[in-house]
């Protein structure tokens, strides 16, 4: 405990020196007509691909309109992009790369929990603002923390909401879990488990499936046995294909099924699954809305052409929401950008409202978590729907 | 001729280079220096590798395990029960080379592919433990690592990490190149070739076995806790199979059976890693070909091509 | 719960099984143990899912992806096997490392950002079929049949054809059957395009059930190479019972112990296997190379 204290106070030295010293020069990584970011998206590795593109294409589809539009008091953002793996061992030199090579005035993005947190003291010691978009572990932006911002929901919040929502299903007794217990997987189970554990709730069935699991008839048939109300799920999107599929099977999908942040197309979720029916009861709780949604339409040219496959996903919402945040502060934080103004004016955003997004981004010196609005929504004649954050009835 | 004589060459370019090494770490930025750093920890991995793959032969693939267990040792006592650095690292050493002789008992009996899948199931199992056994090590979150204490050293902590992993590669290097010299050399050399007549030739196949994997065990448990130490993080997906897929190409890549070629493998592989960055998505598929090629044109390394060239600079051990 | 249990652990198991063979037909043939062979079906997987996504039937694609995989065996069989014929085990190895890294690396990049996985549609709808009250998914019928009839073809090819035979008595001894007149390099490149034609026919046939992503080489690959060693990997009926034997047992421990034991199950039981049998169930004393 002793030496956590410590590193805590050092960080926050660290942090103060750098930012005394970034105020008496001319700051690192913004010129007369440049501001650089260190975009910090995992490009490669089983979790990172599928990830780190969509968001990385979201930001420059923003970055690339404000530019165009004149930048930001007459300066223009410039990124360089660094592959973060999704892993310590490449998130690490990466970072490093990025404040110390590159030399960057800002980070932004970030993958995986478990990169971040393994490079977060990095970025604290130097004092270098860092607006996160994807990943939720609660460690990332606790505090005392001098720079580091999140614009998605933090796990442990999204597992209060997951578990309240089970529990106001009708007659709701017995709570069934299957988790990965992955990095990912690991902060959203434990958000779910410590508030059951509040409510004096143990589950009855808590499984387990991994990433790469190729059948779930275990997980469906002890599931199935322990003969569950609701069942709560935190798996990546194949494997919730996976588990539906042999869910289906013993009847379990007849049950309330409560997914995640990481699913928010209902429609293609169902098509994946392929089995008519097989989700009729999820419900999904999002804070990027549906991405059919008719007025956002015109975010689909508009990431195209940036980059042709990318599509409006969680990923690339993520990347225009957290973009469109950063383009916000740096323009509070005036014409004399410092990381202290910078920090300074993220910290005065309030109510901030995306299209993207359900509800408004709100920061505060204490709070380093703007996010704060959830909905679960299900699918409910072929349209994804809104349910709200108790169960209720779709008629 | 004037030409200087390659072990001559060889020599000088190995005081140069940890002459460059040694100053390093004052003349490049901090991402280069961590570089570095995972360069010189791995030339070490691939060295404690090569000793039980090269050397003596055996086709075991258990380092990343022993890795593991030197870095988790070192962190959690470190962490949870405050006991300082430079005890818990050589304790987390000590109990990856005493799990590298429980290792050495199946090596015993099993040879070839038999040998690798069981260690390839034992590294799988390690590394589900570290996911699993979540009250001790926090499970797949991982935990921070506190920098070791100089002691009021006046260099700054990342250098000081890096000038002590310097240090343990050099005294590695010294003790295994002493090793393979030795009488014990002879005999990996003869368990490598004819592990059958081994014990004809009064070679006790079981001691042999045993202390290379221990020796082995020791260096892949130090070079975890430096690696633990360098990343200020630990967490299981550093101890999974695709560590275990780059050391391998490490050796592969740098020459069997030679510590040129650990040195070799190690930092290309590291380098190319690195450099590759920009490749993104077809970082992939450029590591492939260069080790195809590399592989195709220098099958036994680069190290051998360097004794292809300059054939005094074989070192005494039996053909891989 | 025995018996679902045991059914779904059949179907994991033939898809072990189904990849295994691959593997143990170019070891028995080629002496090579080829780590490239999970890229094979991956790449499989995905020409078969592009070809459907662009309008082409189930079986046209099915065909045309076997195709480039077994073009793809050549390849590998021309680019990295037959330089390397002489070298050690060991450059061998790392050879179909690298190819793999290559293949996927190429796979990864056309897959672009299609998001964590596509689905593959099924030759069948997912309605199982119940018999005696256990769910059997028709897919993994299918699966499960490919990969006794291919065992048994293949049985019967080393065993009868000239073909075989010949491929037999150059695995054993290259020098000699150059000899006798047996043109050596042919005979590998069948091998290899034999080889990779049943990893190919595995990708497709399976991807409907585990789903298609550039990373889906790696885990199915480990544990069918582990089902090979356990079955002998010189036995091409070891290699199917092997599959099966590990599918079996990784559901059963997940359905009666836990399913956080599930990954690691058949990996238990290698370890327990080959400290009573070295040589794996069904495999000779002196075949361990390497």
């Amino acid at each position: 405990m002793r030496t956590h204290a410590t590193r805590r106070t050092l960080s926050v030295l660290g942090c103060a020196l750098a930012l005394v010293a970034g105020a008496a020069t001319a700051e690192t990584g913004v010129t007369d007509d440049t501001i650089r970011i260190g975009l910090m998206v995992p490009l490669t590795g089983p979790a990172g691909a599928t990830v780190g593109p969509g968001m990385a294409t979201g930001a420059k589809t923003v970055w690339t309109e404000v530019n165009e539009a004149g930048g930001i008091h007459g300066r223009k953002i410039e990124w360089v992009e660094e592959d973060t793996g999704c892993t310590a061992e490449m998130g690490i030199p990466a970072v490093k790369k990025a404040i110390h090579d590159h030399q960057v005035f800002m980070l932004a993005s970030g993958g995986c929990s478990n990169e971040i947190l393994s490079y977060r003291d990095i970025v604290l010691e130097n004092g270098v603002p860092y607006s996160v978009w994807g990943a939720t572990n609660d460690k990332i932006t606790q505090q005392p923390n001098c720079c580091i911002f999140r614009t998605s929901l933090r796990a442990g919040y999204e597992g209060v909401l997951q578990a309240d929502f089970a529990r106001s299903v009708p007659n709701a007794e017995r709570f069934a879990i299957i988790a990965q217990h992955d990095a990912w997987g690991q902060a959203k189970y434990d958000g779910v488990m410590n508030k059951l554990k509040e409510y004096g709730i143990t589950p009855i069935a808590d499984e387990e499936m991994t990433a790469e699991t190729a059948d779930a008839t275990p997980q469906a048939l002890r599931i199935s046995k322990a003969n569950p109300d609701v069942i709560i799920t935190d798996l990546f999107p194949k494997p919730t294909t996976v588990f539906l599929r042999a869910a289906h099977q013993y009847g379990l999908t007849k049950l309330p099924i409560i997914l995640h942040t990481s699913i928010n197309d209902l429609v293609q979720l169902e098509k994946d699954v392929g089995i008519p029916g097989a989700i009729d009861n999820a419900y999904t709780v999002t804070f990027t809305r549906d991405p059919n949604a008719p007025d956002l339409e015109p975010w689909k040219a508009k990431l195209a052409a940036i980059a042709p496959e990318i599509k409006l996903t969680p990923y690339s919402m993520w990347g225009v929401t957290g973009a469109s945040v950063v383009v916000e502060a740096l323009q509070r934080a005036g014409r004399d950008l410092t990381r202290e103004s910078l920090i300074a004016a993220m910290e005065s955003i309030e109510g901030f409202e995306s299209e993207m997004i359900f509800g408004p981004l709100t920061y505060s010196a204490e709070d380093h978590d703007g996010n704060k609005t959830g909905m679960f929504q299900k699918l409910h004649n072929g349209k994804q729907v809104d349910v709200g954050l108790v169960w209720k009835a779709i008629e | 001729m004037i030409m200087a004589r390659p072990e001559r060459v060889l020599r000088y370019a190995a005081v140069a280079g940890v002459a460059v090494l040694a100053v390093a770490p004052w003349m490049v930025s901090l991402y280069k220096v961590h570089v570095l750093n995972i360069l010189i920890i791995n030339i070490i991995l691939a060295t404690s590798l090569n000793l039980v793959m090269g050397y003596a032969g055996q086709f075991a693939k258990a380092n990343v395990a022993f890795m593991g267990l030197g870095a988790y040792t070192m962190g959690l006592l470190v962490t949870r029960a405050d006991w300082s650095f430079w005890i818990a690292w050589p304790a987390g050493a000590l109990l990856a080379a005493a799990v590298g002789t429980l290792v050495a008992l199946p090596a015993l009996r099993l040879r070839g592919l038999y040998l690798a899948i069981i260690t390839i199931s034992f590294v799988l199992i390690v590394h589900w433990s570290f996911l699993h056994a979540r009250f001790l090590t926090g499970g797949a979150s991982g935990f921070s690592v506190p920098h070791p204490n100089y002691f009021g050293l006046p260099i700054p902590n990342i250098q000081a990490t890096y000038y002590l992993s310097l240090l343990t590669l050099l005294g590695a290097m010294w003790i295994v190149r002493n090793l393979v010299a030795s009488g014990f050399g002879r005999s990996l050399l003869c368990l490598a070739e004819q592990e059958l007549v081994a014990p004809a030739l009064g070679i006790n196949v079981f001691t042999t076995k045993i202390a290379v994997f221990a020796l082995s065990g020791l260096l892949a448990g130090l070079a975890g806790g430096l690696h633990a130490v360098t990343l200020q993080f630990i967490d299981p997906q550093n101890f999974w199979l695709l560590q275990l897929v780059v050391q391998l190409c490490m050796v592969a890549l740098g020459g069997v059976a030679s510590l040129l070629g650990s040195v070799l493998g190690a930092s290309i592989m590291i380098l190319l890693i690195e450099v590759l960055r920009a490749f993104k998505g077809l970082w992939e598929f450029a590591i492939g070909a260069i080790l195809l090629l590399t592989i195709v044109f220098f099958p036994r390394g680069i190290a051998g091509l360097v004794e292809h060239l300059f054939p005094s600079l074989r070192e005494r051990r039996h053909r891989p | 719960m025995f018996f679902d249990l045991l059914a779904s652990g059949i179907a994991l198991g033939s898809i072990y099984g189904l990849v295994a063979l691959g593997m143990v037909v170019v070891y028995k043939g080629a002496r090579a143990v080829n780590f490239a062979h999970g890229e094979i079906f991956a790449t499989a997987a995905f020409v078969g899912y592009l070809l459907t996504a662009n309008g082409i039937g189930y079986w046209g694609a099915l065909t045309l992806a076997v195709l480039v995989t077994t073009i793809l065996g050549i390849l590998i069989e021309r680019g990295a096997y037959r330089p390397l014929a002489n070298a050690s085990d060991l450059a061998l190895i790392i050879a179909t490392i690298a190819v793999s890294f290559m293949i996927k690396g190429v796979v990864r990049t056309s897959y672009g950002t299609r998001g964590d996985f596509v689905a593959y549609p099924p030759i069948f709808s997912f309605d199982p079929l119940i018999i005696q009250g256990v769910f059997i998914q028709r897919q993994h019928l299918v699966l499960g049949g490919v990969a006794v009839v291919c065992m048994v073809l293949f049985g019967l090819f080393f065993a009868l054809t000239r073909h075989g035979k010949m491929m037999q008595a150059v695995s054993e001894d290259k020098e000699a059957a150059a000899l006798v007149g047996i043109n050596v390099r042919l005979v590998f490149l069948w091998i290899w395009a034999l080889g990779s034609l049943l990893g190919g026919l595995a990708g497709v046939l399976m991807a409907p059930i585990i789903l298609v992503y550039p990373d889906m080489g790696l885990s199915i690959l480990v544990k069918s190479f582990a089902a090979a060693v356990l079955g002998g990997f010189d036995s091409l009926a070891g290699a199917v019972i092997g599959g099966l034997l590990m599918g079996i047992f990784e559901q059963m421990l997940s359905g009666y112990a836990g399913t956080m034991f599930q990954d690691i199950a058949g990996f238990a039981v290698i370890i327990l296997v080959l400290l009573v049998r070295p040589s794996g169930l069904f495999g000779s004393k002196e075949q361990t190379r390497v």
